[in-house]
């Protein structure tokens, strides 16, 4: 039997990827705290959960791929991280981007619970690895 | 010891803060307690929030919504009241990516988040090694 790309369970050693605009003003590396929560703030398109990206499919230059001429910064997590703090994460690849996937605690509808803030401030202070970019969208 | 004599911070903040109109209410915030960080504050009104009030659609994008003008200018209010309150700038100010403008600082292993909305609401969040240790409304 063949396993469709993506649909693969997500390995704990795999390294994910959350673009994030930079012109928002939501990373700066010259300033304390550099990340701020609200890059993983779930939008309206976050209705089964947060969008991330999986390294095995992309790399982190295509992964801040967005709007053509916009700039973006891409924040680098590891799924084993995630899960020891029991956030889960999985896979949902879409047609044409198998490394697309999801953190199902973090959605549009439920942004402004007590868990989702404390989960956005654990991402951006405790979680994040490192944040690569900026790169510029073509 | 009072508020006074004490540098105060973020987290000392008791909400509701007063806004036009709201002349005769007894003010939550505590007495000023410095004026050196007037200028901090002025710097971030006629830097980031003159900029995004002037042309919000620079930081249009897929899934994002710039801040309001109403948004900023509320933004903009609550930085003087705070200014004036003698409370330190925030370190960081940022667009939420949904209509709104958050002020956020660390104060030793405190972390706070000030979030106006985009409907114009201001709440206070203060977070202790990630875990969420008071929620207010501010306006």
């Amino acid at each position: 039997m063949t396993i469709s790309p993506g649909t693969e369970p997500i390995g704990d050693d795999e390294l994910l990827y959350r673009r994030i605009p930079a012109s928002l003003n939501l990373y700066d590396p010259t300033a304390a705290p550099h990340l701020l929560p609200d890059a993983f703030r779930p939008n309206a398109n976050d209705t089964t959960g947060l969008s991330v990206y999986r390294a095995k499919y992309k790399s982190a230059q295509e992964a801040a791929r967005g709007r053509p001429g916009k700039v973006y910064y891409v924040t680098v997590l590891r799924a084993g991280d995630l899960r020891a703090r029991e956030i889960e994460i999985s896979p949902r690849p879409l047609e044409g981007d198998p490394g697309h996937a999801e953190i199902p605690g973090l959605t549009y509808q439920d942004r402004k619970t007590d868990r989702a803030l404390e989960w956005k401030v654990l991402l951006s202070q405790e979680l994040c690895l490192r944040v690569e970019g900026p790169f510029l969208s073509y | 010891m009072s508020l006074i004599e004490t540098p105060a911070t973020w987290v000392d903040l008791v909400g509701p803060l007063q806004f036009n109109g709201a002349a005769g209410q007894k003010s939550a915030l505590p007495a000023a307690a410095s004026s050196g960080n007037s200028s901090d504050w002025q710097t971030i009104i006629n830097g980031p929030l003159k900029e995004w009030g002037q042309d919000p659609s620079q930081l249009e994008d897929d899934g994002i919504e710039p801040p309001t003008r109403e948004s900023v200018q509320r933004a903009a209010d609550v930085a003087r009241n705070l200014s004036a309150a003698g409370l330190p700038a925030p370190q960081r100010v940022a667009a939420t990516g949904e209509g709104g403008i958050v002020f956020a600082r660390q104060e030793g292993a405190y972390f706070s988040n000030i979030e106006v909305a985009a409907d114009g609401s201001v709440e206070l969040t203060v977070f202790r090694e990630s875990k969420l240790v008071s929620r207010q409304r501010l306006g």
